[in-house]
């Protein structure tokens, strides 16, 4: 009967005053890695902004970030001006929005779908995205006459229709429709959307290189024009996620668990999926397809401070921002002055980086 | 709170899993479902919690309950389901205060309220020393005290208990119930139990229904739904029930003759 025994002949009071240590120890150790995330993310900003191939002073980036942010008057040249504010900073800040939603669209799938590999790409937003793209490049012969730039427009809407057809795909299966149908049914899209979209491309093979070129994703474009463009759907849907972060939590006991604890899985599982997917469709029409950071920060983030979603979707913005910024910082200057596509570089540093955190979570269980 | 069961049904499909069953539980009582595998006790406590669709109608305290309304409902009913899914690395703290999830908003979080419930459920349940713990790293009598402890933080009247005692041995599933027992003393719960063993069944129970193939065969008190006779029908197999010594009964199971031939008539 050792179970019942009191621990150790401890009082209640000292009980206490132990668990209110140790959650003091917890609150410091969790105060202490927000503030190493965001010490990354102010790092790599100030090193993306920093380096390029025009050669500036620390001081000048700084004079001008401070005169364009609170107004200070300083003797900046014009075009160093121009090159801090107009072309590296709209890049760096888009670089940051793009990956603070893809990791945070990534978390939130795997806590809605419980499947470590889930991520907005597999319900197919990429293949989605892809074709719509894809149709834009080819079929609309003069963008000019378009209101709004018609390639981020159309894979926007591909995505949508596409985690929209899986949807009703995975809701065919009746009442059985588990996350595995949704999941099933996300593969029979995404396949379907990748093989009209391969057609398209065979078919007219002078557009292959814009293509290829939006597909393996990049930021060449970035203005501040494009954050305007998609900073309203991330910074609501990133609201959104992060107010639903108890709420995965609860998912983790399963669906009729949670339901016995007032929590209907299923419409969690919607608002989730809706708010990911329209935020992901966002910033994959001004990026293109980027892979991988939807898996490898969580997954990163999940090893160091472990499954509670309390944590893992602020840190996913943050370091999913830091990640991305020094991707697309090695996608300008490993090759300069040719870029290597942003897709790439993820893939490239994140397939082994992530093996190597895999490995040693292994090692320490 | 009382509780009444009128003409519930549940079917899956052509499949009629529970048949018109009627049940009364007076606030804090505690009835115990028994019957063979197969016969409806599961499917009778997920319809109760709303799990599952049914026929018929339940009531708290004269109120039929509405099934739609799953804050309103998890804040009455609290489950301790038979196979709990346990995420190995939450820590037994974060588990307890799912408990808390009834009296949450959608988008809300823990108050300093809920965190003051959770951790007196943890004292008072000794799972103090392992609230920092994972899940994962538990013992199976120590992880049924954590399910039980979230189950308690829900603060709802009613607990309905699916196999308690399945995954552990005599002594921790015997702990596991006096402990149940307690706190349905401490706080006036009414308690519904599947279980397959008879004999907890009866010692701990004050009323027990038995059901097969879905529909209620009886009734009552323990002395009487536990006869040798309605067992033997039911189960199928031969069962003797005794007195334990102690003002309750025990129920034996009573190997039958075997009916192979004696060894050696083989070798003729």
């Amino acid at each position: 009967m050792a179970v019942r025994a009191p621990a150790s002949g401890l009082t209640h009071a000292a009980l206490v005053r132990d668990r209110a240590r140790l959650s003091l120890v917890v609150l410091r150790r969790g105060w202490l890695i927000y503030v190493g995330a965001c010490a990354l993310l102010v790092g790599s900003a100030t090193l993306a902004i920093l380096i390029g191939p025009a050669d500036l002073s620390v001081g000048t980036v700084f004079s001008e970030l401070a005169s364009k942010l609170f107004g200070i008057h300083t003797h900046v040249s014009s075009l160093d001006a121009g090159i801090v504010w107009q072309i590296r900073a709209p890049r760096v800040v888009l670089a940051a929005i793009v990956g603070a939603t893809l990791a945070i669209a990534g978390a939130s799938y795997q806590g809605v779908f419980q499947n470590p590999l889930a991520d907005p790409y597999l319900l197919g937003v990429a293949a989605g995205a892809g074709l719509g793209a894809t149709l834009a490049i080819v079929f609309v012969n003069d963008p000019m006459a378009w209101a709004v730039n018609p390639v981020p427009l159309c894979a926007f809407v591909g995505a949508l229709v596409a985690v929209a057809a899986t949807y009703i795909l995975g809701r065919t299966g009746g009442r059985a429709r588990t996350t595995t149908t949704l999941i099933l049914a996300g593969v029979a899209i995404g396949s379907f959307f990748t093989s009209v979209q391969t057609f398209v491309q065979q078919k007219n093979a002078q557009t292959l290189e814009s293509v290829y070129s939006w597909i393996f994703g990049g930021l060449v474009t970035a203005s501040w024009q494009e954050v305007l463009l998609v900073l309203p759907y991330v910074a609501v849907c990133c609201a959104v996620l992060i107010s639903c972060r108890r709420l995965l939590d609860v998912m983790a006991v399963g669906d009729d668990e949670a339901d016995t604890l007032g929590v209907r899985a299923s419409r969690v599982r919607l608002v989730v999926v809706i708010t990911s997917t329209l935020a992901t469709a966002a910033v994959v029409a001004v990026s293109g397809l980027v892979g991988f950071v939807g898996i490898i920060i969580p997954h990163t983030i999940r090893l160091v401070v472990g499954p509670s979603y309390r944590r893992i979707l602020p840190l996913s913005v943050v370091v999913g921002a830091s990640f991305l910024i020094l991707a697309d910082l090695v996608a300008r200057t490993a090759l300069a002055p040719a870029e290597v596509p942003l897709g790439v570089v993820t893939a490239f540093v994140g397939a082994p980086f992530f093996l190597l955190v895999l490995r040693q979570s292994r090692r320490s269980a | 709170m009382r509780i009444d069961v009128d003409g519930l049904s549940v079917s899956y499909g052509d499949h009629l899993a529970v048949d018109h069953v009627d049940l009364a539980i007076p606030s804090g009582g505690w009835l115990g479902l028994i019957g063979p595998n197969g016969s409806g006790k599961s499917s009778l406590l997920r319809a109760i919690c709303g799990l599952v669709d049914f026929e018929g109608e339940v009531r708290f305290d004269g109120q039929p309950i509405a099934t739609r309304e799953k804050k309103k409902l998890a804040r009455s009913i609290a489950v301790v389901p038979q196979r709990p899914v346990l995420p190995p690395q939450m820590s037994v703290t974060e588990y307890v205060l799912l408990g808390r999830t009834p009296h949450i908003s959608f988008f809300g979080t823990e108050s300093a309220h809920d965190r003051t419930v959770a951790g007196d459920v943890i004292d008072r349940l000794e799972l103090a020393a392992f609230a920092g713990r994972p899940l994962g790293s538990l013992s199976g009598g120590e992880a049924q005290r954590a399910v039980l402890a979230r189950a308690i933080a829900q603060q709802a009247p009613l607990l309905l208990l699916d196999e308690p005692t399945a995954a552990l041995d005599i002594g921790h599933g015997q702990l596991v119930l006096e402990l149940v027992d307690e706190l349905r003393d401490e706080r006036g719960l009414s308690v519904v139990s599947a279980m397959h063993d008879l004999t907890l069944a009866g010692q701990f129970a004050d009323r027990l229904a038995l059901l097969s193939s879905g529909r209620l065969l009886a009734s009552g008190s323990v002395r009487e739904v536990l006869s040798e006779r309605t067992l033997a029908r039911h189960y199928g197999t031969e069962l003797s029930v005794v007195e334990d010594g102690a003002g309750g009964v025990a129920v034996l199971p009573r190997r039958r003759a075997s009916k192979r031939r004696p060894a050696g008539e083989d070798t003729a």
